[in-house]
């Protein structure tokens, strides 16, 4: 009668995989923020940090590390972009006026407009990652033994300060993570009733811990770029070598 | 008590059947007592609208008081309304400024057609509770008072869950039209007790692949249900269907 795909699939179960995908995102993006942050204590400790990431688990961190990121981002992607399909087939006449009930609601314009930023913030992740993982980078030898070995790591920090001192690079990145704020105001509290917290006092305080979370998230990333522009030197010096001296690659 | 009279400018959906296209239609009405309810309200345009030989607006309405769940308008663009927690019917006309414009709206859902004017098919939620199934009961006697022990606060929000009329206000509101309050209302009402227990997986799952074949949307968390809803139900009730919907889905 309840088949595999209808139960797993429907407006119900197919929503648990948004919200358990977006928790674990949100995990994520602490751990990035995080990271990110090792950068106001130089350029040693954020290259460190970047040849731990690649060097973990004999390596392994990273290509696991990815394909996770791959998977969740997919998963909470596609649920829900099927589920917000559905919801216009479900009102196909709409109001001629219609205006929010207020009062015991919980609606935003950041509720209303998960999949506007949804979409914006999926399109930054293609062009951040195509930046940051797989654009030019400039070899950096973090210690002795792998000085001339055959895996050289990548200047992180030397990539990110050059590119936050181009403005179109700063713009984009402030307006991107002031929209994964507003994504985050409805988002975190919403995957937690989505998964069934049925306290109500408990669903208020998410309510409101949610939006702290999502501000403070907001700027810790917004920081960061605006401290390179107006605070780091853009000549270095960096651990790498200078890319006129054929260090890019 | 008021004496006055008040008069509004009505904006009325006027839909001759199902598959005719619809629009709003300009209306005034005069010597409104700001005691009556919006229903008598539209009984007096439909007076004036006979006595002119036009056909009257039809409109759904029962007990006239608030408890079944048959009459439900969106007014001014919120569903029943703009006062919190109540029903078309018991709305008074003293809630609305002399003068004022008011747009009058059939509940809006594709599982919920237009079947004249404001009156909608809200059959789809009758399929639903359908879809629930039975509860076992023991036949027999009458069993001693008390013979179950259910605790204060289970008993409390079931009873809760249980005061909803099935007006649709829900599903009218809901951004995404989305009959999730409802559903998760009829769901609680049971599984909150334990006579609900024995069926509790198997109800869950099929009331929800009932709501899903009648084409309502997703719950996205806007909350807008809870708001409109002239019985206050909370969306908790939403979140404990979906703790029951676990265990369907793991079970």
């Amino acid at each position: 009668m309840n088949t595999f795909v209808s139960l797993y699939w429907s407006t119900v179960g197919r929503k648990f995989w948004t919200a358990l995908t977006g928790i674990c995102l949100v995990g994520f993006v602490i751990v990035h923020l995080v990271g990110n942050l090792t950068l106001f204590m130089g350029n040693q400790a954020m290259n460190d940090y970047a040849y731990f990431l690649e060097t973990a688990l004999h390596g392994g961190l990273r290509p696991f590390g990815e394909l996770a990121l791959l998977v969740l981002f997919g998963v909470h992607a596609l649920t829900a972009l099927s589920a917000t399909l559905q919801n216009r087939r479900g009102r196909t006449q709409g109001y001629a006026v219609s205006r929010p009930a207020g009062g015991r609601s919980h609606q935003t314009l950041s509720s209303r407009t998960m999949v506007v930023t949804g979409l914006i913030l999926l399109a930054f992740l293609v062009l951040h990652v195509a930046q940051f993982r797989f654009g030019v980078g400039f070899d950096w030898h973090v210690t002795a033994e792998s000085a001339g070995s055959a895996h050289p790591v990548r200047d992180v920090y030397r990539t990110v300060v050059e590119a936050f001192h181009t403005p179109l690079w700063m713009g984009i990145y402030l307006f991107v993570m002031a929209l994964l704020g507003f994504h985050l105001r409805h988002g975190i509290w919403s995957a937690f009733q989505t998964l069934g917290t049925i306290n109500t006092p408990l669903r208020r305080a998410l309510f409101i811990l949610g939006a702290v979370l999502a501000v403070l998230l907001a700027l810790g990333f917004l920081v960061l770029p605006v401290y390179i522009y107006a605070v780091v030197d853009p000549a270095g010096p960096f651990q790498s070598a200078p890319s006129t001296l054929g260090g890019a690659r | 008590m008021s004496t006055q009279s008040m008069s509004f400018n009505l904006r009325v959906w006027r839909q001759e059947g199902p598959q005719e296209p619809g629009r709003l239609v300009d209306y005034k009405v005069v010597d409104i007592s700001p005691e009556m309810s919006f229903l008598e309200m539209l009984d007096e345009l439909n007076v004036q609208l006979t006595r002119k030989g036009e056909r009257p607006v039809e409109f759904d309405s029962d007990c006239r008081e608030g408890i079944c769940g048959m009459c439900g308008l969106v007014i001014t663009g919120v569903a029943h309304g703009p006062l919190s927690a109540t029903t078309t019917c018991t709305l008074r006309m003293r809630h609305f400024q002399d003068g004022q414009t008011i747009e009058v709206e059939p509940f809006r859902a594709a599982a919920f057609p237009v079947l004249r004017d404001l009156v909608v098919d809200r059959t789809a939620l009758d399929r639903i509770i359908q879809a629930g199934g039975f509860v076992s009961q023991n036949a027999g006697s009458a069993p001693d008072g008390n013979a179950i022990p259910i605790p204060k606060d289970d008993a409390e929000n079931a009873m809760d869950a249980a005061s909803c009329i099935g007006c649709g206000a829900c599903v009218a509101a809901c951004p995404n039209a989305s009959a999730f309050l409802f559903t998760s209302a009829k769901v609680s009402q049971l599984a909150y007790l334990p006579q609900g227990r024995p069926e509790a997986r198997r109800r869950v799952a099929s009331m929800v692949r009932q709501m899903d074949l009648e084409g309502f949307g997703n719950c996205t968390n806007h909350g807008e249900c809870e708001a409109v809803c002239p019985k206050e139900v909370s969306i908790h009730h939403i979140a404990r269907m979906r703790k029951e919907y676990w265990k369907a889905m793991l079970g």
